[in-house]
C-alpha cells in the first residue's frame, strides 16, 4: 500500500473517546508526538559513568593550573563591514514585521482555519518553530527575541498612538521580581503537557496572552513588563547566555554584536533574584517531568497503584474508576508541575550547603545559589534539546508546506503546499547517539563553568575545587536522571 | 598546553574504553527478517477497543495490521503516514515493511483514540 501523505480529518463526536480507555491520554499526544524509542540501557549506563569520569577530568584541568580566573574574551563585530552592509538591508525591520504578522496569522488561522492540528499552521508554528526552533536559534545566535518579541512590538505600536501607554501607571514592585514570569511559564507548560490544545484553543490562549501582555504593559510599563513578566523574554534571555554571539540591542557601536566563547555569558552575569533561579530550575524540571510522564513507570505508579494509596482514596481500583478519576489525575499531574522546580531547588540547596560546609565559606547558601544558578544552563539546554529535537524533524519541517496553506483551505500560495508532507525519521541509533553525546557535552560545560565561577568566588584554588565536589555530584545526578528518563520504557496506552 | 593535550587524551581514552566495555557484543549471526508478516489484530465494538497496546517488531519486518470496527472511522499510523477509511463491519488490513525504526502511534482520527503503538527496533 502506498504511503498516503494526506488525509482528511473532521472533528468527530468525542463520545467514543470517553469509552476507549486511555483516549484522553491519546488525545493529549495526538499532535506531534516524538517518534522516539527508549535509549538502550547500556547507553544510559555509559552516559552516566562517562559523565562522572569526565567531571573528574574537568577538575583535573583546574588543579594547579594557576589563574584561570581571566575575564571572558570577546570580539566586537557590530562595526564590521559585513554587519554594516546587512544593516543597510534593513533585515531587522523586515524580521520585526514578520514576527508580528506570524503572531496575528497564528491567532487568525486557529479561529478561522481548519480544526485539524496538522493542517492548521498555528500548532506547528507556535509549538515547534517558535517554542522549540527559536529557542535553539537563541542559544546559538543570541537574544534577537529582545527586538523581535511580537508582544513587545504590539505594545510599542500601541505606545506610538497613545504615549502614556508604555510608561505604566505603577512602579514595578521589586518584591514581585520574576514571579509573574514563573507563573506564566508554569501556565504555558501546563497548556503544553495537559492542555490538549487544538488550533482554536491555541488561538484563544494566544489572544489571552496578548491581552495579558498589553494589560501588564499598561500597568507597570514596557520596560519592567518585558524584563520581569513576559516569560518568553526571560526564557530566551537565559538561553542567550549560552550563545557564542552576544546581541545587545541597547548597546551602540561595535559592542552591539560580539563573538565570544559559547557559555561565556554565564561568567559575566549572575541570577539576580531567587525567583529567577526557580525559573531556571523549572526549565530543567518541566522537561524532566514531560519525559517522566511518558514512561510506563509514571503511568503505572498511579493507575496500577502498587502502593494501594489511590485505591484507598478512590474506594476502588483506579483502572475501574478511570472516567471518574481522570480529572483528579490531571490535578495530580498539575501539582507535580508546580512542585517540580522546588524539588530541584531542594537538591541544589542541599549540595550547595555541602560545598559551603566543606569550604567553611562565610557566604550564605542563598548567595551561593544565585552565583551558581547559571552554571546549570548547559544542562538545561541539552535536556531540552535531546527531549524535543526529533519533533523539529518529524513535524517542524512541515512548516514549508503549511506556509502555502496556513488555514488548511487547500491553498498553494508559494507552490510548496505538497512538499515535505511525510516526516523525516532519523535512525534510532543516530537519535540515541546524539542524545548521549549532547547530554555529555552539556554536562562537561556545566561542570567547567561552575568551576570557573568557583574560582571567581572563593579566595583560594583549593577552596574552589573543594566547593565543586558536591556541585559535580549534583550535576552527575541531574545528567544521570536525564539519561535515565530517556532510557525508560514508555507507556503503552 | 601539554597538560591540556594530556587531559583530552585521558578523556578520549576513558570514553572509548567505557564504550568498548559496556557495549553488548552483537549477535554472531544477524537473524534474518522472518518470512511471514507480523500480524496484529484490533477490534473496536461499542466504543471499546481490543488489541495489543504495544506492537514490537524489528526493522525490516513485514507488518500486517488488521482492524475491524463497528463504526466508520479514519485509521492513521503516524510516522509511516499510512491512512485508510474504516467501514463498519468491514475488516481493513494495512500491510507494509517496517523500514523506519522508532515509535509510531496507531490512531483513530474521528474518535481521537489511540489503538496502540508500533515500536520498530533497529537490528543489532
Amino acid at each position: 500500500m502506498p504511503a498516503s501523505a494526506t488525509w482528511k480529518s473532521t472533528p468527530g463526536p468525542k463520545l467514543a473517546a470517553l469509552a476507549l480507555f486511555s483516549a484522553g491520554e491519546a488525545a493529549a499526544h495526538s499532535f506531534a508526538q516524538p517518534y522516539q524509542l527508549p535509549m538502550p540501557y547500556w547507553m544510559y549506563i555509559y552516559g552516566a559513568v562517562a559523565a562522572l569520569a569526565l567531571s573528574f577530568v574537568v577538575v583535573g584541568l583546574f588543579v594547579g593550573a594557576g589563574a584561570a580566573n581571566q575575564p571572558a574574551q570577546s570580539l566586537p563585530l557590530g562595526d564590521s563591514r559585513a554587519i554594516k552592509a546587512l544593516r543597510r538591508l534593513r533585515l531587522l525591520h523586515i524580521a520585526k514585521l514578520l514576527s508580528v504578522m506570524a503572531l496575528l496569522l497564528c491567532i487568525a488561522s486557529g479561529l478561522l482555519g481548519t480544526r485539524d492540528p496538522y493542517r492548521n499552521i498555528n500548532m506547528t508554528f507556535f509549538w515547534l518553530v517558535f517554542a522549540l526552533g527559536f529557542s535553539y536559534f537563541t542559544a546559538l545566535f543570541g537574544n534577537w527575541y529582545a527586538v523581535l518579541n511580537p508582544w513587545k512590538l504590539l505594545a510599542e505600536g500601541v505606545g506610538k498612538c497613545c504615549r502614556n501607554f508604555i510608561r505604566g501607571r505603577f512602579r514595578y514592585p521589586p518584591q514581585l521580581a520574576y514571579w509573574p514570569a514563573l507563573a506564566l511559564y508554569m501556565a504555558f507548560i501546563w497548556l503544553e503537557l495537559l492542555g490538549n490544545t487544538r488550533p482554536f484553543s491555541l488561538s484563544v490562549a494566544l489572544l489571552v496572552y496578548s491581552l495579558i501582555n498589553l494589560a501588564g504593559v499598561y500597568l507597570v510599563g514596557l520596560r519592567s513588563w518585558f524584563q520581569y513578566c513576559e516569560f518568553f523574554a526571560v526564557f530566551m534571555r537565559l538561553l542567550a547566555l549560552l550563545a557564542p554571539l552576544r546581541y545587545r540591542p541597547d548597546a551602540t557601536g561595535p559592542q552591539r554584536l560580539c563573538l565570544r566563547w559559547p557559555g561565556a555569558g554565564i561568567l559575566e552575569e549572575r541570577a539576580e533574584h531567587f525567583s529567577l533561579l526557580l525559573f531556571l530550575l523549572f526549565m530543567l524540571s518541566s522537561t524532566a517531568f514531560d519525559g517522566l510522564r511518558e514512561t510506563a513507570l509514571w503511568f503505572n505508579l498511579f493507575w496500577k497503584d502498587p502502593t494501594g494509596i489511590v485505591e484507598w482514596l478512590a474506594g476502588k481500583q483506579p483502572m475501574l474508576a478511570y472516567p471518574w478519576l481522570r480529572p483528579w489525575y490531571v490535578l495530580y499531574e498539575s501539582l507535580w508541575i508546580v512542585a517540580s522546580p522546588f524539588l530541584y531547588l531542594a537538591l541544589f540547596w542541599l549540595f550547595l550547603g555541602l560545598g559551603k560546609w566543606l569550604t567553611r565559606s562565610p557566604m550564605p547558601v542563598s548567595q551561593l545559589a544565585l552565583h551558581f544558578a547559571y552554571s546549570l544552563l548547559p544542562i538545561v539546554l541539552v535536556y531540552h534539546f535531546t527531549h524535543y529535537y526529533t519533533l523539529l524533524l518529524s513535524q517542524g519541517v512541515k512548516i514549508r508546506a503549511l506556509i502555502s496553506d496556513p488555514f488548511g483551505w487547500g491553498w498553494d500560495l508559494f507552490g510548496t503546499a505538497h512538499t515535505l508532507r511525510a516526516p523525516l525519521l532519523p535512525d534510532m541509533g543516530l537519535v540515541w547517539n546524539i542524545q548521549v553525546w549532547m547530554i555529555l557535552l552539556g554536562h562537561v560545560a556545566s561542570v567547567y563553568l561552575a568551576h570557573r565561577i568557583a574560582l571567581q568566588l572563593f579566595p583560594s584554588q583549593r577552596q574552589a575545587t573543594l566547593s565543586q565536589l558536591p556541585m559535580l555530584m549534583l550535576m552527575v545526578l541531574f545528567t544521570g536522571a536525564g539519561l535515565w528518563i530517556l532510557a525508560q520504557p514508555l507507556q503503552g496506552n | 598546553m601539554l597538560r591540556h593535550i594530556l587531559l583530552v587524551s585521558i578523556a578520549a581514552l576513558l570514553l572509548a574504553g567505557l564504550w568498548l566495555a559496556l557495549k553488548p557484543a552483537p549477535p554472531s549471526a544477524v537473524p534474518p527478517a522472518p518470512a511471514a508478516p507480523r500480524l496484529f489484530a484490533f477490534s473496536i465494538a461499542g466504543g471499546q477497543a481490543s488489541g495489543p497496546a504495544v506492537m514490537k517488531v524489528q526493522q525490516g519486518d513485514t507488518v500486517r495490521l488488521r482492524v475491524v470496527s463497528d463504526s466508520a472511522d479514519h485509521l492513521h499510523l503516524h510516522g509511516y503516514e499510512l491512512a485508510a477509511e474504516l467501514q463498519p463491519g468491514t475488516p481493513l488490513t494495512l500491510k507494509f515493511v517496517a523500514a523506519h525504526s522508532g515509535r509510531f502511534e496507531l490512531e483513530l482520527h474521528h474518535s481521537h483514540a489511540s489503538l496502540g503503538n508500533l515500536e520498530v527496533y533497529p537490528r543489532p
